[in-house]
């Protein structure tokens, strides 16, 4: 192992900030965090129109035929 | 009063020899108060406690070893793992342990018919109206090392997922799920601090009448020429 290896083990482990500051991970912010309601509605069965849709295939325009 | 009925319990009023029939499946505050988010907010804090208060509750091996070595959750400062509400949230007690913030989010009314309107007796006038609330909640999953934290939500979401139908029926909710468990981020408010996400979401039934105060009959002008069809 080069010298320069040896420096970078004895690194300490990023922290969740500086992690974040490198764009390998995001940052949560509490007070504005919102659970996607397209989800939430998938996973109480409240979007069958968009499930429907999905099966079909999306509403072709006025006139037009598949 | 019977001999052996403690004093102050449902049997209390009735006379002796008598049984009287108990129709409440369980006796809860949810009949008297019914829901709402504080109330949501309770019940998943209650269930977590009830969960890590005892390490060999713990699903997950490394989780359940952290909490052996270091203490499950009690209500003291020196508890293993720090379980709040949002509100209650201090920052200050879950510095070097693993927490659980648990945040309210929007409720969405769910119209059932039209109007609401469930069913409508034109004699009286009592209108009866039902709906639901489509509910989310978010658990905050907080510690310092990233595996851990995700360990934390994983443990949260088997949780609530496995108990999802006992949770559903003894909270009296139409429906009740966990919706995912998030990626993991850095916590905005301490940049020593991992977080994970899990969504839970669910429906409330509400349900309610309206009653004409006044006899709805009471005043009904009208000329019987209008109806059966000569001039008068």
């Amino acid at each position: 192992m080069s010298g320069d290896n040896q420096a970078q083990a004895k690194l300490p482990p990023l922290t969740p900030g500086e992690l974040a500051k490198r764009g390998l991970i995001k940052t949560l912010d509490i007070s504005t965090y919102e659970p996607n309601q397209r989800v939430v509605d998938g996973a109480l069965g409240l979007n069958r129109a968009t499930s429907r849709e999905a099966i079909n295939g999306p509403e072709c325009p006025q006139g037009q035929s598949r | 009063m019977a001999p052996n009925v403690p004093r102050g319990s449902l049997a209390e009023p009735y006379p002796p020899g008598s049984s009287p029939e108990d129709r409440f499946k369980v006796l809860s505050s949810l009949c008297s108060y019914g829901h709402n988010q504080t109330v949501i907010s309770g019940m998943l804090r209650q269930i977590l406690l009830q969960h890590f208060v005892d390490p060999t509750q713990i699903i997950l091996p490394n989780l359940r070893r952290y909490l052996e070595t270091n203490g499950a959750w009690n209500q003291g400062v020196t508890s293993g793992v720090y379980i709040e509400a949002i509100a209650r949230w201090r920052p200050e007690l879950m510095e070097a342990r693993p927490a659980i913030v648990i945040k309210e989010g929007a409720w969405q009314w769910k119209r059932m018919g039209i109007g609401n309107v469930w069913s409508a007796d034109w004699v009286t006038g009592r209108e009866e109206f039902s709906g639901q609330w489509s509910g989310t909640h978010t658990l905050f999953c907080v510690a310092k090392q990233g595996a851990e934290t995700q360990g934390l939500a994983t443990e949260v979401a088997k949780t609530l997922l496995w108990y999802g139908r006992e949770i559903t029926t003894a909270f009296d909710l139409q429906f009740f799920t966990v919706v995912g468990i998030g990626a993991l981020a850095a916590l905005k408010e301490s940049t020593e601090h991992y977080v994970v996400p899990v969504d839970v979401a669910y429906l409330v039934p509400e349900s309610w009448y309206l009653e004409q105060e006044a006899p709805r009959l009471k005043r009904i002008v009208f000329r019987a020429s209008d109806f059966i069809g000569y001039g008068g």
